[in-house]
């Protein structure tokens, strides 16, 4: 069991680092990165601290998982990721000021919600099934003077650092089985994001320069690779068919985009990069790339949580 | 933080990737060359030809050595060139990367003396500018989180960048597996210099200034030299750092 | 290739000959050193050390031409030591054949020669059949006319003592060669052999390469991963124009090319289709009718019908006994018999032997086109040193092409994976790609027929041509398609329906496929399965690096060849660890197998060598014209007198043109005492047309050189950079002296014999860069192929007095 174990400083230096470089060379943006700047990083705090998988390790068949059968479709217990839900209102107590500070258009409506939290009007459980996006039994809206979209947006990232520090563990045990699905392998979710990472190779002659492609979780962050030339929307691989769009200026960035099925996927290819970003930053610096395709008319596989800004 | 290379020539292949990258990266014309009785070409570094791989071979115990070394500026810690400059703003140091770079104001230094003072015969002259130029370690690719050329280009593996902390470690765990097959591996001046190199063989068997040593310098060799003016200094900053 | 690239990394030994693999296959290379990692030894036979030596386990110079007492000592050490593996070489492989009495070797020559024709009559080499005519077998190996005695009583001359002095290998060298590769003769142990040009480009080509699959045989490491005989293709698709039939004597799959004394289509089948009277032999080639005919119908369309043997009678048809290969070529248009050609994407005023002669050829034509990117040696013959253009009436057209980045459509690679390629850029200019060309160029003569009429323009009007260049729809009829509705067992193919494999094909003109081996890889179920990049496998087949689902590989999609020879009787795999294919529960798992049968034991089965007409791996090869054994035989000009195998001092049969620009030195000529072999080089591609116009690449590797031993250099007062004379009996090259330890001086038959190197790709076009090499070499080829020997030939050197190429 890995419950307590301290995520390394190098995410939150990577974040500053990140968000740093990306301030000075897209000033245009500088508004987002200083309104989710700090939630990223409080989230690296949160997700340091958070406990693991604590359940025991999972039986998981090759077989089935090799058919597509992700982690937490062949779990025992309800099938989804272990109830956090006991510790969102100390997160709730941390994460819910930074928010409030940079989105100051809801940070009213953030202070009802930790009131509504502390007192106890709106219980854990039902915080952690909004995250989760299910449906929760109380109809209409369960805090009074909170927007439903506020309480989801709030809820969900909440839940998030939980259930990627959870996920790390969770992936941990299928590091060496081949997985070849468009779904996430730990939790079955959509990929918002990809990156072409430089692998080193064991062999001593000829190294790949083109970098392997991970498609990114949007749920719970876990990175799986991927087959290079093809949408994960539609399998089409027919390079006429595929596109992608991008600001010469910042060549390593771009949106995978299908013709055939009309779905994009942001990428960042880090393969001829020095220092890999943050790829929560990277994601928010190719906010443009991404109205961009939206503009096309491409649709994302999954959402930001800044995408519908 | 100050980055550092990693050259491991016991992956290079001589097959001058990073060589043609180099020129082509800066946009540099071919220069005329003629084949002279190896396959090193040019034969040396020119004002178009910051990265050369040099060529050597020798016989040893029935076994032909065939050496390969991708020769470029080491863009030295306390960079002696540097220390020779005579026109501020002349010769400068990217505190941010390590890199040493040559700026237009080098039209005003004296040649001879900046040349001389490189362990590694590296500065050249641009015979149309009368500026003196060498490798830059493509700072404009690394200040964009880029690369360099040759970096990126090398197929086999042989060139390695980051971190100089980072390039130390794997510097020492590749030493380690290279000297289970060539027990005279080592890294070249790996404390002075943000280049590092690891050979398989004798230094002198690779190139002239492959290492720090210039027996011309009197009484002492430059790299004694070096080392004298430079020691000190180095450990005090080490005991700073702890 | 019998195996694929990745699958180099499963051999338990890598054995490198006659391939600087390092610096011409990099790729490749990167799995000779997975398998080095995993302690494979890795062993480069080579006259050269070059990048591939300093990469290797070891390095062991081999004198030019001497491949076939190398490898013949190999044998017998392997047969002395009993390092076979014996089930597989009685089981698999013809060891057990009884050979007919009217066989017999003496002093080097096999029975049948006939010296006025230098051709042999081989019916006296059949094996001895019986009652039903399927070949006597003596499973104890012991008949003294067994392949097996026969073989054995062959190399038995191949003495350590005799290999040593002929190679210029010392006999340790060899000892730990043999030993190193030999050791794969264990059940559960393989060994590859990689080859390229070293071998191939000799009068002795093919045998270098039969004595290699002799070796691999009886080591029982053809069929199994890790194993097989890897010819090492060069990027130019090599394999896929192979294929598709650039050579003379084949039309697309490997058919025989059709010859007057064959009349009629029947006439042809029957000469053509091999018989088997053992109910066990696949004998896959008695489907040859139904490829031929699909070809004819995908060349004539609706115009290919019985009547006309589907197109056959309007084939054009060539003399039999005739060589059209391309030294053949250029001597008749050297003796004015042919009026003007077309030359697309090679340099043959560069890279044909005896250039001199090649470029005065040119000079007799009416009229040459050239498909080029550049201006080459050839397109610019007419203009070349000492040439008068005034004087030159050939009228020569340059067609420009696009460059790779600019075209679409296949390339197959050794391995026989069938690649698509895509385009990256539009074609500058008016270039096009070469199939455009020559669809465009084809369709004006068709219009011109039409408006004109012309001699018998049928073969010319009838072809089911296109419209256009497409490579989708050219590599749709490839595939092939059904021409009408038919039944085949129980299924119903609609007529226009692409056929979804060559079992499918049928002789009656109701199926057409441009080339029966690539149908299966463009259907209507899967599509165009060049495309196909997935990368997942079975942990089976991962266990062998083998990707079933990337790309397409010919035949059917199996990776590696004869692979039901790396099981046993029962379809139990002799190597567990990597295994290819394995019979479980009533199917075979892994690998496409060779022909889906059974395992023998089952008494269904079919013998694993389904292309052999008797089902099994050929230790003795009947069908070759140079003998149905290796025999070392020396190059055409060779620096000894004679030899101690036999009498017979090069090969009888070796292809020789003759005219007065063709002279060979004697053997060990006085004047030319110095071995030439010559190579590519890795900053210039082949001849280097396209390289030489790229600056880098020539500011790195700019002019002629020579490779050549420290001893010569001192012999002949030659120091490095000196510009010298390299001197043949038909020309001179000016080259830079590069002396190097590299090369080795070879001690044979008692004395220095010294070898030197020279790249093949600097022309006179590149200025100051020098000239052809093949200015040097001598138009003399395989019997079997024709190919040239560029690799052995006598020169001179001396420094030069006076420069004018470089």
């Amino acid at each position: 069991m890995q419950t307590q174990e301290v995520e390394p400083p190098e995410a939150l230096r990577s974040i500053e680092q990140t968000l740093s470089r990306a301030a000075t060379d897209i000033p245009a943006l500088a508004p987002l990165f200083e309104a989710f700047g700090p939630l990223l990083a409080e989230r690296a705090r949160l997700r340091a601290k958070a406990p693991g998988w604590t359940g025991p390790a999972l039986a998981i068949d090759p077989e089935r998982f090799g058919q597509g059968a992700f982690v937490l479709a062949q779990t025992q217990v309800g099938g989804g990721f272990e109830d956090m839900s006991a510790h969102l209102p100390e997160a709730a107590r941390t994460l819910l000021p930074v928010m409030a500070l940079s989105f100051p258009a809801i940070a009213a409506e953030l202070v009802a919600l930790g009131a509504a939290i502390e007192s106890g009007a709106l219980d854990p459980q039902t915080l952690a099934a909004i995250g989760f996006g299910e449906p929760v039994s109380t109809p209409g809206v369960p805090v009074a003077g909170v927007l439903e979209q506020t309480l989801n947006f709030a809820a969900s990232e909440l839940v998030r650092p939980f259930v990627e520090r959870q996920a790390q563990d969770l992936a941990a045990q299928v590091n060496d089985l081949p997985w070849h699905q468009a779904h996430c392998p730990v939790c079955g979710g959509a990929p918002n994001m990809s990156v072409l990472r430089r692998k080193d190779d064991e062999s001593e002659f000829i190294q790949a320069k083109g970098g392997r492609r991970y498609l990114r979780c949007a749920c719970c962050s876990t990175e799986w690779t991927y087959k290079r030339v093809s949408c994960p929307a539609c399998g089409c691989e027919e390079p006429d068919e595929l596109v992608n769009l991008r600001d010469p200026a910042r060549v390593h960035e771009r949106a995978d985009a299908c013709l055939r099925c009309k779905a994009f996927v942001l990428c960042l290819n880090g393969s001829e990069l020095i220092d890999m970003p943050d790829l929560d930053v990277a994601a928010l610096t190719m906010l443009p790339l991404e109205v961009q395709a939206r503009q096309q008319g491409y649709k994302p596989l999954a959402e930001h949580p800044w995408s519908s800004l | 933080m100050p980055k550092a290379f990693l050259i491991d020539t016991s992956r290079c292949t001589a097959c001058r990737g990073c060589q043609v990258a180099c020129k082509e990266w800066k946009n540099f014309p071919a220069v005329p060359t003629k084949q002279r009785g190896t396959h090193q070409n040019p034969p040396d570094l020119t004002h178009y030809n910051f990265k050369l791989v040099r060529f050597s071979e020798h016989m040893e115990d029935g076994t032909v050595h065939w050496n390969f070394f991708p020769d470029q500026c080491r863009h030295c810690i306390d960079a002696p060139c540097l220390a020779a400059s005579a026109v501020p703003g002349a010769i400068i140091k990217d505190e941010a990367s390590g890199a040493i770079i040559y700026t237009a104001k080098t039209v005003k230094e004296d040649f001879a003396s900046i040349r001389s003072a490189c362990p590694y015969d590296i500065p050249r002259k641009d015979p149309k500018t009368k500026q003196i130029v060498k490798c830059n370690m493509c700072i404009d690719r690394v200040q964009a989180n880029l690369l360099p050329i040759c970096v990126k280009t090398c197929a086999m593996g042989a060139m390695n960048f980051g971190e100089r902390s980072a390039m130390l470690k794997l510097a020492a765990e590749r030493l380690v597996t290279v000297q289970r097959t060539f027990p005279k591996a080592q890294l070249l001046n790996k404390d002075d210099v943000s280049v590092i190199y690891l050979v398989t063989d004798a230094p002198a068997t690779y190139h002239k200034f492959a290492v720090a040593d210039a027996s011309d310098a009197p009484g002492m060799t430059r790299k004694e030299m070096l080392a004298g003016a430079f020691a000190p200094l180095r450990k005090i900053a080490q005991s700073v750092q702890g | 290739m019998t195996n694929h690239f990745a699958d180099i990394g499963n051999a338990d030994a890598v054995l490198i000959m006659g391939s600087n693999a390092a610096e011409h296959h990099p790729i490749a290379f990167k799995w000779v050193l997975r398998a080095k990692d995993k302690g494979a030894p890795v062993i480069h036979v080579d006259p050269k050390f070059s990048r591939t030596s300093a990469r290797s386990s070891y390095h062991v110079p081999l004198r030019s031409g001497t491949d076939i007492p190398f490898m013949g000592g190999m044998i017998k050490y392997i047969l002395d030591n009993e390092l076979y593996f014996k089930e597989y070489v009685v089981e698999y492989t013809n060891s057990a054949f009884i050979v007919g009495e009217k066989f017999a070797f003496t002093d080097g020559l096999f029975s049948g020669y006939d010296l006025a024709k230098r051709k042999y009559d081989k019916s006296s080499w059949a094996f001895e059949k019986d009652a039903n005519g399927t070949p006597k077998r003596d499973t104890t190996l012991s008949h003294p006319r067994s392949v097996f005695q026969l073989m054995k009583k062959h190399y038995s001359r191949y003495t350590l003592e005799e290999v040593s002095s002929i190679t210029g290998v010392s006999q340790d060298d060899l000892l730990k060669v043999y030993k190193a590769y030999a050791a794969t003769g264990k059940p559960d142990k393989s060994g590859t052999v990689l080859y390229a040009l070293g071998w191939t480009q000799h009068t002795v080509g093919v045998q270098n390469i039969r004595l290699s699959a002799i070796m691999q045989l009886l080591l029982g490491n053809i069929g199994v991963a890790g194993g097989g005989i890897n010819a090492l293709r060069g990027e130019p698709n090599v394999q896929g124009s192979t294929d598709h039939c650039i050579l003379y004597h084949i039309i697309p799959g490997y058919l025989p090319m059709p010859h007057a004394g064959w009349a009629t289509l029947a006439d042809y089948q029957k000469a053509n289709t091999p018989v088997s009277k053992d109910p066990l032999s696949a004998n896959w080639w008695q489907n040859k009718p139904k490829y031929v005919v699909s070809l004819f119908k995908a060349w004539f369309g609706d115009n290919a019908t019985p009547e006309n043997g589907f197109g056959y009678d309007m084939l054009p048809k060539i003399e039999p006994g005739e060589d059209y290969s391309y030294m053949y070529l250029f001597d008749r248009m050297y003796k004015g018999k042919i009026k003007g050609g077309f030359v697309y994407g090679t340099n043959p005023a560069q890279s044909v032997p005896n250039s001199h002669k090649v470029r005065k050829a040119l000079d007799k034509l009416d009229w040459l086109v050239v498909g080029e990117i550049h201006h080459t040696e050839t397109s610019e013959f007419w203009h070349r040193p000492g040439a008068n253009p005034k004087k030159i009436k050939t009228e020569v057209f340059l067609l420009p092409s696009a460059q790779r980045g600019e075209k679409e459509g296949t390339i197959s690679n050794s391995g026989r994976w069938h690649m698509w390629h895509y385009k990256a850029a539009e074609p500058l200019g008016q270039s096009k790609a070469m199939g455009a060309m020559v669809v465009d160029i084809m369709n004006s003569v068709r219009k011109l027929y039409q408006a004109e009429g012309g001699t018998y323009s049928d073969p010319v009007l009838k072809l089911d041509w296109p419209a256009t260049y497409e490579p989708d729809d050219m590599a749709k009829r490839i595939n092939g398609k059904f021409t009408r509705d038919v039944k085949i067992g129980d299924k119903e193919y609609k007529k226009g329906q692409q056929v979804p494999t060559f079992v499918q094909l049928q002789a009656d003109g109701s199926t057409s496929s441009l080339n029966w081996l690539y149908c299966g890889g463009y259907t209507d179920a899967d599509g165009n399965l060049s495309k196909r990049r997935d990368l997942t496998q079975t942990p089976m087949q991962a266990a062998i690096n083998l990707f079933p689902k990337f790309s397409w590989a010919w035949p059917v999609n199996r990776r590696i060849l004869y692979n039901r020879a790396s099981v046993d009787l029962n379809g139990k795999p002799y190597a567990p660890a990597k295994a290819v294919i394995a019979w479980e529960g009533g199917k075979w798992v892994g690998d496409v197998p060779d022909g889906g049968w059974p395992p023998m034991s089952t008494g269904k089965g079919k013998y694993p060598f389904i292309m052999q007409t008797e089902g099994h791996g050929q230790l003795y090869g009947p069908g070759r014209e140079d003998g149905p054994f290796p025999e070392h035989y020396e190059p055409a000009e060779t620096p000894v007198k004679s030899h101690a195998f036999s009498a017979q001092l090069s090969s009888p049969v070796y292809k020789r043109i003759q005219s007065d620009m063709d002279v060979l030195a004697v053997p060990a000529d006085p004047r030319f005492p110095i071995v030439l072999t010559t190579y590519s080089m890795t900053e210039h591609w082949c001849g280097g047309g396209d390289t030489r116009n790229t600056p880098p690449l020539l500011e790195a590797e700019p002019q002629q050189y020579v490779e050549m031993s420290p001893q010569l250099a001192e012999e002949k007062g030659i120091k490095n950079g000196d510009v010298v004379v390299v001197e043949s009996a038909r020309g001179k090259v000016e080259a830079v002296a590069m002396v190097t330890i590299r090369m080795r001086p070879f001690k044979v038959q008692g004395r220095i014999i010294h070898e030197i190197g020279m790249p093949f790709c600097f022309g006179w076009t590149t200025r100051k860069c020098g000239d052809a090499t093949n200015r040097l070499t001598p138009s003399v080829g395989d019997p079997n192929t024709t190919i040239p020997e560029y690799k052995a030939s006598l020169v001179n050197i001396r420094k030069a007095t006076k420069v004018t190429e470089l």
